[in-house]
């Protein structure tokens, strides 16, 4: 590993640290929801994560549509890679969050659903990744396919405006969280960005698809 | 144009060689109604809440074989290989397989739609209003996907499982914006209407410029 990496991956841990006191701690506990609150400061940043990650690969597969530039297929595998991880853990603490709240780990609420289509869409990216014994083929439909997936995330969110779910709008409260959710919710933001673009920087370094051909 | 008409005979030729299959294909839909009927059976839901998502399913599950058959002829002998060396050959060709396979989806559709009623006891006729346009819209948006993401698989002999696979999530929010368009009571029909259009536009448009470079 290089001295780069090490930096930024102790960077990153004692990030993780700060933040972890900060929820644990610093953050106060809210008084309708409980401890299952505290999810809300991983769960938002990854869901920012993984939708700009997944536009990143979307525009690098189109590059890579254009120009068949092997760097740009590279972009675009390691930012839905990473995008997928994000997309698994609000997939995760979403439910966490809703036992709790909701009564039950899944509801068909149209933000889950949605997100549930988007994990979907980018699952099939890996597996016709995988499917194909061409590496050209493999690069060019997997373009295809993220591009596909890419322009059907905008529709996706049109359509859950219009579902009318009861998922909580966190950003839009800006006014009602106290200043010490705001900060570790800002704070944490910041956490899950440097781990998402560590992890793409080792992806990145990592060259080549080794995980799928 | 004329390269498209070229193509549009030879399609018609080739159907009418393979009909037997085709009607397969509805036997497959008809299947697909009845196991959901015997599967709901003793439920009691109203046949105006249930009927349109059943016909959705039939035509997604019948579809999906028919699109899987989009490049039978073409995978053998090498014959895209063939269709490579034609200059502008692309647009016409990816339209030739569009139009046959909405054709196709169509009839499914309204074969579909007859035997659901027939078999839920529903009011086809007093709902057409309600339900023709997002199943044609929702037909065109699932074509259009189908018949570019077939040519990825064409090839490959896992394509049975890899098409359903990469197709079925594309068109999870295509299905949602169709029934909740074609449901007695939704408030937002025309809303999801255009939602539907929206996904007709991007998936056509996207389908033709991706195209031209997947038969580079």
């Amino acid at each position: 590993m290089k001295k780069i990496t090490k930096v930024w991956a102790l960077v990153v841990l004692m990030l993780v640290a700060v933040d972890a006191y900060l929820i644990a701690f610093y953050a106060p506990v809210e008084a309708a929801q409980g401890v299952a609150q505290k999810i809300f400061y991983w769960h938002v940043p990854s869901a920012m994560v993984m939708m700009l990650f997944y536009i990143v690969g979307g525009v690098a597969g189109v590059i890579y549509l254009l120009k068949r530039s092997e760097r740009a297929d590279l972009v675009a595998v390691s930012f839905i890679e990473v995008g997928f991880v994000f997309c698994s853990i609000v997939l995760v603490t979403g439910p966490l969050w809703a036992k709790p709240i909701w009564g039950a780990w899944w509801t068909w609420e149209p933000r889950l659903t949605s997100t549930l289509f988007v994990w979907l869409i980018f699952f099939g990216y890996f597996i016709l990744r995988n499917s194909l014994e061409d590496k050209d083929d493999a690069r060019l439909y997997s373009s295809v396919l993220a591009l596909f997936g890419c322009l059907d995330i905008p529709i996706i969110m049109l359509a859950v405006k219009l579902w009318r779910g009861v998922h909580p709008q966190v950003l839009n409260a800006r006014s009602n969280l106290p200043d010490e959710m705001w900060l570790t919710l800002a704070f944490s933001a910041v956490t899950v960005f440097s781990l998402a673009l560590l992890l793409i920087y080792i992806r990145y370094k990592k060259g080549a698809p080794t995980l799928y051909g | 144009m004329s390269k498209l008409i070229a193509l549009m005979k030879k399609e018609g030729l080739l159907f009418l060689r393979q009909k037997h299959l085709f009607l397969s294909l509805l036997l497959f839909s008809t299947l697909v109604i009845l196991l959901i009927y015997f599967g709901m059976e003793g439920m009691g839901q109203r046949p105006e809440g249930v009927v349109p998502s059943v016909i959705w399913l039939a035509v997604v599950f019948g579809g999906t074989l028919q699109l899987n058959r989009t490049y039978d002829f073409e995978r053998d002998e090498d014959v895209l290989d063939g269709m490579r060396l034609i200059e502008g050959i692309s647009t016409p060709f990816y339209l030739s397989k569009l139009i046959v396979n909405l054709v196709m989806l169509l009839i499914i559709t309204a074969f579909s739609s007859f035997i659901a009623a027939l078999l839920f006891d529903y009011p086809l006729f007093a709902r057409l209003s309600n339900i023709v346009w997002p199943l044609v819209l929702g037909v065109v948006g699932m074509g259009a996907v189908g018949t570019t993401f077939s040519t990825m698989v064409m090839a490959n002999h896992k394509r049975d499982i890899l098409l359903p696979t990469i197709f079925y999530p594309l068109i999870a929010p295509l299905s949602v914006a169709v029934i909740k368009a074609m449901q007695v009571d939704s408030m937002d029909h025309v809303t999801w209407l255009k939602i539907l259009i929206a996904f007709d536009v991007i998936y056509v448009t996207a389908s033709l410029l991706v195209f031209d470079r997947m038969m580079e």
